[in-house]
């Protein structure tokens, strides 16, 4: 749901928007789509925007995944001003957040006296986060999915906080294990670019090059430009209908979201 | 509006993620006959399921190990992908040597693995199926085994053990942490084809270290 700014706002420098869609094995198997995302401008154009993936064997991670990213977003909103940028102090406000959010679902869900016993590992979710103005940011990022900050012409030079897995590939890290501060990595970007992307891992294997070393321009450009010259509900039920097509079934089963925040010219 | 894709989209899978699977198939001599034939029908299920499936046959990565003759070890078919597997024609023949198999096979593995980082190929827990029909003939099977348990404890591998009626259950538990299971009669059919859909769940397993087996209708725990 894109905010609605002041058109004098420095706001209005960035279109974004974002869509969620279950994946194929998750509606068979009658899950909920375990991914979330948020976003928020603030009026002098600073870009929040987050998302999460809930993990498949945890039965309440779709609450945790919104969870996590709406705290996120409302505290950095809500902080007093951010200016000069400056990542660890974006860094520490984002910890406060998940940490406040692991002890509200604790209160509200795990020592509730009826329904079944919880942990906080029943909420468990991986977490990217960006906090950007048009010329500095950074990305803040525990488990896998990937964010991606580049100039559509130039994709080579994308700025990318690529997903951390265990030796496997099917194991990631959360932010509700004990030790999840271990885990957070900052990526910082400044330099021209006028896209910046954030995806779970359901899309990072058609969004990204192998290794996600950088977007992979033959599904990123055209999603892009797509994006920019279509109005917010076209471009969000497009993107939705491209990710749920079914030659995307043999890629991944899993649950996709793509949030998008694109420069519009001045 | 609704249905309608973005035009011009390239939607393909850049990530070569990889499931490897080994199979140690017996293929000493009191398999021969009616057995080694559904063994090798099975194996032909098992080619034809996962090239079926679109995720498993390009994620599924298959080593072939067969053990017979005289104590001896083959690689049947290296490491390939489900989509360019062609079901080997396994012979039964000799010996039992499981131990020198099972170590291969760890071996093996290890080696895949390094391939795979080289290449900067993600890829899953390995699994091995081992199916037998009989106790291990070679020395130092024991040696083997514990490498196997310990594999397992280290989280290096999954290991499956499948044994006939007529299978010494004693020495194949020694195989793995899992209870060996107990093959009815000759449904290897069945057997491979609940395998084809345990590695096609496991080629597309995300986020979890647990991941959901077909249940097994070709056999049951021995107690």
């Amino acid at each position: 749901m894109p905010e609605t700014v002041n058109s004098e706002d420095k706001a209005e420098c960035w279109k974004v928007g974002g869509v969620s869609v279950a994946g194929f094995s998750h509606i068979e198997e009658e899950i909920p789509c375990q991914d979330a995302f948020a976003y928020k401008l603030r009026e002098n154009g600073l870009l929040i925007a987050a998302i999460a993936d809930g993990a498949g064997s945890a039965r309440l991670s779709h609450i945790g995944a919104q969870a996590f990213v709406d705290a996120a977003v409302f505290k950095i909103h809500s902080s007093p001003a951010l200016e000069p940028f400056d990542p660890d102090i974006v860094a520490a406000e984002i910890i406060t957040a998940i940490n406040e959010t692991r002890t509200a679902l604790t209160e509200e869900h795990i020592n509730s006296e009826s329904g079944p016993p919880l942990s906080i590992g029943d909420f468990a979710a991986t977490f990217l986060m960006v906090v950007a103005n048009t010329d500095v940011g950074a990305f803040f990022h525990v488990g896998d999915g990937a964010g991606a900050r580049f100039a559509n012409a130039d994709i080579p030079s994308a700025v990318v906080s690529k997903p951390q897995n265990g030796e496997y590939a099917n194991e990631t890290y959360f932010v509700t294990r004990d030790d999840w501060k271990n885990y957070l990595r900052i990526t910082r970007f400044d330099g021209a670019f006028d896209t910046i992307l954030l995806m779970s891992d359901g899309v990072t294997p058609m969004a990204m090059t192998k290794g996600c070393a950088e977007p992979f321009g033959k599904f990123v450009t055209p999603v892009v430009d797509f994006l920019r010259n279509a109005d917010a509900d076209t471009g969000e039920t497009a993107l939705a209908n491209t990710l749920s097509a079914d030659n995307v079934r043999a890629v991944t089963g899993d649950d996709k979201t793509l949030l998008w925040a694109i420069r519009t010219p001045d | 509006m609704s249905g309608a894709i973005i035009p011009d989209v390239v939607l393909t899978d850049n990530t070569s993620q990889r499931l490897p699977c080994v199979l140690v198939l017996d293929g000493s001599g009191s398999m021969a006959g009616q057995p080694i034939v559904e063994l090798n029908a099975g194996l032909k299920i098992l080619e034809n399921e996962l090239k079926n499936d679109d995720t498993a046959a390009q994620r599924v990565q298959l080593l072939v190990i067969r053990l017979g003759g005289d104590d001896e070890v083959e690689i049947i078919e290296d490491w390939n992908d489900a989509l360019d597997f062609s079901a080997p024609v396994i012979q039964a023949n000799g010996r039992t040597p499981l131990g020198v198999a099972m170590q291969t096979a760890l071996e093996r593995i290890e080696w895949q693995k390094d391939n795979y980082r080289e290449h900067d190929i993600p890829y899953n827990r390995p699994w091995i199926f081992l199916i037998t029909d009989g106790e291990p003939t070679d020395l130092n099977w024991e040696a083997a085994a514990s490498n196997c348990r310990q594999a397992e404890t280290d989280n290096k591998v999954v290991i499956f053990t499948i044994g006939t009626e007529e299978a010494n259950f004693d020495a194949l538990k020694q195989f793995s942490n899992r209870s060996p299971v107990k093959l009815d009669g000759l449904k290897f059919k069945e057997l491979f084809l609940w395998l084809s859909r345990s590695a096609s769940s496991g080629s597309k397993a995300s986020q979890d270290t647990e991941v959901q087996l077909p249940a097994v209708d070709w056999g049951k725990i021995p107690t």
